[in-house]
Order: C-alpha cells, then structure tokens, then sequence
C-alpha cells in the first residue's frame, strides 16, 4: 500500500521531525510535536529581531536533485544556502528488501559538517555567523525577511499577532505546514484533499496569495529514483523497537503463540516462554501501562528506564505497512493515528503482527542506528572468524608437515565390541573421494612406523619436537593409548571401540547445513516474489470449533471472500465437518442449520453423510472409550450443537 | 422414528481418517486454504486429487473434532511419505505432530517402503522431525544390542522406514556417526545409549501398529526403487554371499 501524501508539507514535515528525533533519540512522537513548535518559537525569536535589525539572509530549500541510475548516492552544489554548500542524496538500503529510502542530506563548504534539514542548516547559520540572522523560507521563493518573519509568528498558532496580515509566499508553506500537522488526515486517499483544503483555507486567510509554483518542484521526488519516497515518521522499511507482549485474546482462547511449536522438545522456546511468563506475573506489566501514559506524558526517562527493564521483550522490527485507525482522534500525532504492520527480525513471519503507536519503544532513528552496528559487530566477527580459520589451516599445514608423531596412538584398542564396524559399512564410503582414501593409508603407515613407541604410554615419547607437542595438546587429544590416565579417555578403558580423538579431524560430525535450509530450492527472485505477495496476512483469526487461533501466515482465499484487494478479514468461521469457512458467524450457524436438517453436505453430492466425522475412512482408532452407549434420537441433538 | 446409537467417547480417544483428494474435493480444498494460514510455504490448493488426507480427530460427544492432518501423494517420484503436516495451534504441545509423523512411517511400513517428509522442511517441520527421527534410531538401537553382530544404516532403514539419508542426518545429530579412515562406524555402547534414550525419549501418544486398519493405495507403479526389497542386502546376507 503506497501512501500518496501531501507534497509540500510532507517535505517539511519530514524536515522538522528529523530535527527532533535527532535531538531526542527516545522520545515518543507526541515529544516531537512539543519540540517542534519550540523550534518554532525559538525561529520567530529570531525573525522578530531580524524585524528590528534588518539584517537578514533568506535561504531557501535547493532544488531536489536524483540519484543516476546504478549509483547509490548523488552531490550537487547547493547554491540557495550559500557558495560552497553542497546536498548529497543517499540511497539507504534496507535489509528488508525494496523499501530503501533516498535521504539528503546538506554538507558546509568545509565540508565538516552534514545536516539532515534545513531548519538544521538555518540554525547552524545562526549560530556560527556574527550578528547575521538567517531565515530559512522552505518555498525557495525568496520574500522578504519582515514578511517571514510574520508567517513564523503565525505558525505558533498564537491568535493575537497583529502582523500576522502581511505574509508571503513562503510562509504560506509554512502554515499549510502547520494546518496539515494539527488537523489529522484520516485515510491515506483523503490526504490530498484535505491537504488542498488547507492551502486553500490558508491561502484565503492570507489575503490570496498564490500557491508558490516551486512547490512542485520541490516535492516531486526525482526520477531516478523511481518511486516516492516515503516520509512518514515511521516510514515503512525502517527498524524500530518493540515491546513484545502478549495478546490478551490469544490467553483466554487457550491459544498461545508461543506455545504454537509442534514439540516442546526444543529448550530456547521453552526458556522464552519462561521469560515471557516471569514477565508478566512479575509487576513489569503495572510498569507497562505505566509507560503508555509515560508515553502520552512525553516523559522520556521513564520510557528509557522501560526499555532497560524490558530488555528481554524489546526486539526490533521492520515496519511493513501501515493504516490508519478510526476512528481518528484528533488530538494525537500523525504518527499515532496509525497502526503498523511489523515484522521482528530474526524471527520467524509467523509473529509478525499489527501493532499501535503505544508499543513502539524507539523511533525509526534509533532502531536504525542500532542495525548498523549489529552489522558492523557482524561484520567484524565474520572477518575474526576467516581471520582464525586461516591461522589454523596454516597451523595445520605446518602440524602435517612434521610427520608422524602427530598422528599415532589411535588404532592400538579398535574393533573390540559395542557395535562392531562391519565390512559393509564401507559401501558408505562411497562418498569419500579416492584422495581422502589414499590420505589414510599415508596416514596408516606412519602409524606402524612408530607404533613401537606407542603401545602403553600416552604422548610424552618421541616429542622431538615442542611446537608439534603443543599442537597435539591443544587438539584436546588427551592420547588414546591402550590404558592411558588421562580423564578424556572415559571410553578407551572401557574397551569399547575406541575411536581416537587425535584423528578428531577425521570424524565427521555434522551435515546440518543441507538440511536445515527452508528455502531450500527456491531462488532469491522467487523467493521476494513469495514474500512479497504473502507479506501481510489477509485473515487475523480462525475459529474453528471452541477455538479461536491467530493466523500466521497469507492464505489465497477465493478473492470473493474479501470486500477489495487489500481487505482483512478479521475471523474466518470454518465449520468443523465440511471445513467450509464463512466471514460471519451467521453465515457459519445458518449452514450448520441446514447442513442438520438434510443430514448432507451442500455439496450437491446428494450423498448422505454423517454430519460429525470428516469425510472419508476410519483407519485408525486408539485410547480409550467407555463402554457407555447413550441412546439419542436424531432430534435431541442438543441445540448448541454446531456452536 | 429412526433413532441412532450416539456413543459418548472419553477424550483420549483419537482416530484418523483417510480422506481422497479425488474423492472429497471441496473438503480437501478447505483444508488446503485454512492449512495454508499456518504453513508459509504450501502450494496445493486446487490440484488435490493425487493426495490423500489423513485428518487426526479428537472426539467428544459432538462429535469428530479435526485437531490435525499431513497430506500424503498417492505415488511419489521421489519416496516422500508426507507432503504437509500440520496441528492445528490450539492443540499444539500435545504430541500430535510427532504423533502423524510416526503414523506416516507406520503407514510405509505397511506399504514396504521408505519415506521422507517433503523437503525443504520448514522450521517447525524440523523440530518435530529431528526429535522423531533421534528417539526412533535410539530405541531401535537399544532393542537391537545382542540380536545380530553387525548393522548397517539400510538395516536401520529398514526396520523403521525412515530413508537413509535421514537416518545419517539423525546420527549426525546424535553424535554416534564417526568417519575413521574413511569408513563410517556407529558408535555406541549400551551405557551410552540409554544416556541419549533418556534425552531422546520417544513420547506419547505413540502409534499402536496393531490398531491400524489399511492396505496400501495401489498405483500402477510397477517398479519403485524406494521399495524395501529393491534396498541392498543387508549385512548378514552380504556376508553370506561372501562366503
């Protein structure tokens, strides 16, 4: 779903809450919008002096530039700040796959600085320069400095500015900026009207003034990139934080999430669980609503003590999609007036989920960065990993190459019992290529070479050498001579067959990696294709029987069942003999009705068919079944039967 | 007034149906659809003719409650005995899923051959496949110490239909296949399977060969190489010929 948002104002809007959430990593959104008029304030501060002293640069928003194709990122010289200023647009990739967004950024003629906005650029300016002010007007369209200075004025919303009469071109942008952030689009098609109708009602409010025609310039994103770019706070394909918790309606279902695995043999589900039950009987949950007001309050430490305590619950996830929810409340950011569909990384998409504003613990910022350095840190590991199996090949090779002593002490206590290798085993080794066959006899002959050392004594005979005395200890060989001491060797004194753990780098241990790939034969082009289409899942819930039970994946019902190509149906009623699946529980009790009474299926079959088994054949009967016989008439059937 | 015998069943009991795709279209579509919410990456919808359902049920006194199904081809190319598996999520944690699985092998036995579920497995596939598979080959293992001598993995194979491969993947994940030399032995002493007997231990509800009522689906297919009679000799007899 591509949300087609307001031009203009997305563009500043997207402006001034990087701003914030640059500042205030943490903050819930509702924290943005004090911040943001604060900003405000302090630019109308400015622009009042400016009133006074005259002394005025106006900057303006340069023109958007595109990303070459095959490039990732593009510079041009930004003139509208100031010579020697440059912008930059970055093609962000995310690992979630297509939803990279394209993100400018402003860089100083020293090029020491980058800045992600231009309000930051302005107060940069302000900061820096002697006693020139700088105001940044977002049209381009370069007014007056008294004129802007009044729109800012209006911006704060404050009624009882008598300058507010004389406004230009861009401080017109400025207030649709405003109109458009307090009075909540609803629906994602409706933006663009009420966006209209807010530039019109400014426009009408400040005596007519036209539509600054750059406007469109600025908004329309380039070409190169191909599509628009998504500037909502929490745009979707970036990483946020998430606290995980429970649904309350899965509980009382007797259905659980986590409890979902087919076997409970696997401890890492169990050990969550675990966690996830300390978490709520503990008094964590209190401290959970409590973060909700906390939230509502803008009180920012309380949340980041939240997120510290709930560590274990706390996981980021992608934002895939998001809707809007009605009814809208008015008051509340733009932001909340969504829900979102996320994705936990590292899990499974079974969990993936419809979440509201309450349950984000960090903005999009801050779940980013936090991506990048997992990569980084991954990243690293990787390269120390290659780094090390490089030394110990090397190490190995070098081992090799100073003969048998390495290799001895093994075959002394074979064969003798347990199961005993036979000869057909060796069909098995049909997998083994003719070079590792011929290693082994290399390797067998030197073991009879120095066999007479061996028998009796562990390693310590024959070491003529330090360094390969020191490999063979550090392989954790602990030598598998006939009667040896050393405590590994708990099988060897047995006289089972023992198998010496010198030639550990004979035994093959594992084949996992071939088996345990579920996208095992699908190619990477198929395999976004499927997850694309099945990204997000068209029903929520399945209630089949007494039970209700949360989806977890797509499922392509027939498309009559859903009211347009982007519907969710909320519960799907199945019936439990037919399985056929209705969208409304009358649909379900009707048919269940009618099914009775003909005592056959609405299948046109016209066979007669027992109303209370699945179709087909008994072949299988097992556990216990009283002897009870309970005699009923067909009619008696209790009423609540189907239900 | 036709009056009919309505038996009240306790709840341990459990059945399953075989269900014909060819036979039972629309109900096994269904099955197909709300299957799919809960298996990521399933195909079968429409084309359910040349599967068979089997469909685990519960039952109480309003009757057969489905609580679970796996899907099986009529003829596989390429020796599956399971195409789909699922337990419903609101009976999961009850062994059912273990429980198909072993029904399946129970019903290649029957059949005389070997199988293995679909591949690629996904993951919650896998975490009842594993388990089956380990406990299977340890039991057998245990029971088997002292009959014969020697013992090969198609001897394994044999007895218990899982397919090879599956067999060298289970010891793999056991820890008792060594490779010495370039030939592969199972290691085990009796000590230390009943060590992984207890960590493997095969649950309930188990599958009581003797209480299942079928013949195998009969297909035209003449040859099937995955028929136990087409396997290799076993040890014994390859040490016979040797003589």
């Amino acid at each position: 779903m591509e949300i087609d948002e307001p031009d203009t104002p997305k563009i500043n809007e997207n402006d001034v809450l990087d701003v914030t959430t640059e500042k205030v990593p943490s903050s819930s959104t509702s924290q943005t919008n004090e911040t943001t008029s604060s900003s405000k304030e302090s630019t109308s501060d400015t622009t009042t002096m400016i009133a006074n002293n005259n002394n005025t640069i106006t900057i303006s928003t340069p023109p958007r530039i595109s990303i070459p194709n095959g490039k990732s990122s593009h510079t041009e010289p930004a003139t509208q700040i100031g010579i020697g200023w440059t912008q930059q647009v970055i093609q962000k990739r995310t690992p979630s796959g297509p939803y990279g967004k394209a993100e400018r950024y402003y860089i100083n003629p020293e090029n020491t600085k980058k800045f992600k906005s231009m309000l930051e650029v302005c107060q940069y300016l302000n900061n820096s320069g002697g006693d020139v002010s700088v105001v940044y007007n977002p049209s381009g369209n370069c007014s007056s400095p008294s004129k802007v200075a009044s729109s800012c004025n209006n911006n704060n919303g404050t009624p009882n500015i008598s300058n507010a009469t004389t406004v230009g071109n861009g401080g017109g942008t400025n207030i649709n900026l405003k109109v458009y952030t307090a009075t909540a689009t609803t629906t994602t098609s409706n933006n663009n009207s009420q966006h209209n109708s807010a530039i019109n009602s400014a426009n009408n409010s400040q005596s007519n003034s036209p539509r600054p025609p750059t406007q469109h310039v600025v908004a329309t994103s380039g070409p190169g990139s191909g599509k628009s770019i998504d500037t909502h706070p929490f745009n979707k394909g970036s990483v946020i934080e998430v606290l995980y918790i429970k649904n309350k309606k899965q509980d009382d279902s007797s259905l659980d999430k986590k409890a979902s695995e087919d076997d409970d043999n696997f401890t890492n589900w169990d050990n969550d669980d675990e966690s996830i039950s300390d978490w709520f009987n503990s008094d964590e949950e209190e401290e959970e609503t409590k973060a909700k007001t906390d939230n509502n309050n803008n009180n920012n430490t309380t949340v980041a003590a939240n997120n510290n305590n709930n560590s274990n619950n706390v996981y980021l996830a992608d934002i895939i999609d998001r809707i809007p929810i009605f009814p809208t409340i008015d008051n509340l950011h733009p932001s909340q007036r969504f829900k979102y569909y996320i994705h936990y990384r590292n899990f499974n998409r079974r969990m993936d989920e419809w979440i509201t504003q309450d349950r984000i613990i960090s903005p999009p910022s801050v779940g980013n960065q936090k991506v990048r350095q997992i990569k980084r840190k991954e990243e690293r590991r990787k390269r120390e990993e290659e780094e090390k199996r490089e030394r110990e090949r090397i190490l190995n090779e070098a081992a090799l190459g100073l003969g048998g002593g390495t290799r001895r002490a093994s075959i002394d206590g074979g064969g003798s019992s347990g199961i005993v290798p036979s000869s057909s085993t060796a069909s098995l080794t049909g997998a083994v290529g003719g070079g590792t066959t011929s290693a082994a006899g290399r390797k067998r002959l030197r073991r009879t070479a120095s066999s007479g050392i061996d028998s009796g004594s562990s390693f310590d005979e024959s070491s003529d050498d330090p360094s390969s005395r020191s490999r063979r200890q550090s392989r954790s060989a602990g030598g598998v001579g006939v009667g040896s001491s050393s405590p590994k060797k708990a099988h060897a004194g047995s006289g089972a067959l023992s198998i010496p753990q010198v030639s550990a780098i004979n035994v093959v241990t594992t084949i996992e990696a071939q088996v345990l790939d579920e996208h095992e034969g699908m190619d990477e082009i198929a395999l976004k294709e499927h997850e694309e289409v099945t990204k997000i899942k068209n029903v929520n819930t399945l209630e089949l029987g007494k039970y209700q039970m949360d989806t977890w994946y797509y499922s392509p019902f027939p498309k009559e069942m859903f009211r347009d190509k982007d519907d969710v149906i909320d519960v799907l009623y199945v019936d439990e003999f037919s399985l056929n699946f209705f969208t409304r529980k009358e649909e379900l009790l009707r048919y269940q009705k009618k099914a009775l009474m003909l005592d056959r299926d609405n299948d046109g079959s016209g066979r007669r068919k027992d109303r209370r088994h699945p179709p087909g054949n008994e072949i299988y009967r097992c556990g216990n079944l009283s002897s009870e016989y309970i005699l009923l008439g067909r009619g008696t059937l209790p009423n609540d039967y189907c239900s | 007034m036709i009056t009919v015998l309505d038996l009240m069943y306790f709840l341990s009991l459990i059945l399953v149906f075989e269900v014909d795709g060819f036979e039972e279209r629309l109900y096994c579509q269904n099955l197909c659809y709300i299957a799919k919410l809960f298996l990521d990456h399933k195909t079968l919808y429409f084309d359910v003719d040349p599967f068979l359902f089997y469909v685990l049920c519960e039952v109480d006194e309003r009757g057969y409650h489905p609580v679970g199904y796996y899907s099986k081809e009529k003829y596989s190319d390429v020796g599956y005995n399971l195409a789909c598996i699922l337990t419903f999520p609101s009976h999961q944690r009850k062994g059912y899923g273990r429980f198909l699985i072993a029904f399946s092998y129970e019903l290649s036995k029957k059949e005389e051959k070997v199988g293995s579920p679909e591949k690629p497995m996904s993951d919650l596939g896998q975490q009842a496949y594993i388990p089956y598979w380990t406990s299977t080959i340890v039991d057998f293992l245990l029971n088997q110490s002292g009959d014969s001598k020697s013992m090969s993995i198609i001897d394994i194979a044999k007895k218990t239909s899982i397919m090879t491969e599956d067999i060298i993947f289970a010891l793999n994940t056991l820890g008792i296949l060594k490779f010495v030399n370039g030939v592969y032995f199972i290691y085990a002493e009796q000590g230390h399977l009943e060590d992984l007997a207890k960590k493997h231990p095969v649950k309930e509800p188990r599958v009581d060969p003797s209480k299942l009522h079928w013949t195998p689906y009969i297909t035209d297919v003449k040859k099937d190489k995955y028929s136990i009679k087409s396997k290799a000799v076993s040890v014994e007899a390859d040490l016979n010929i040797a003589k």
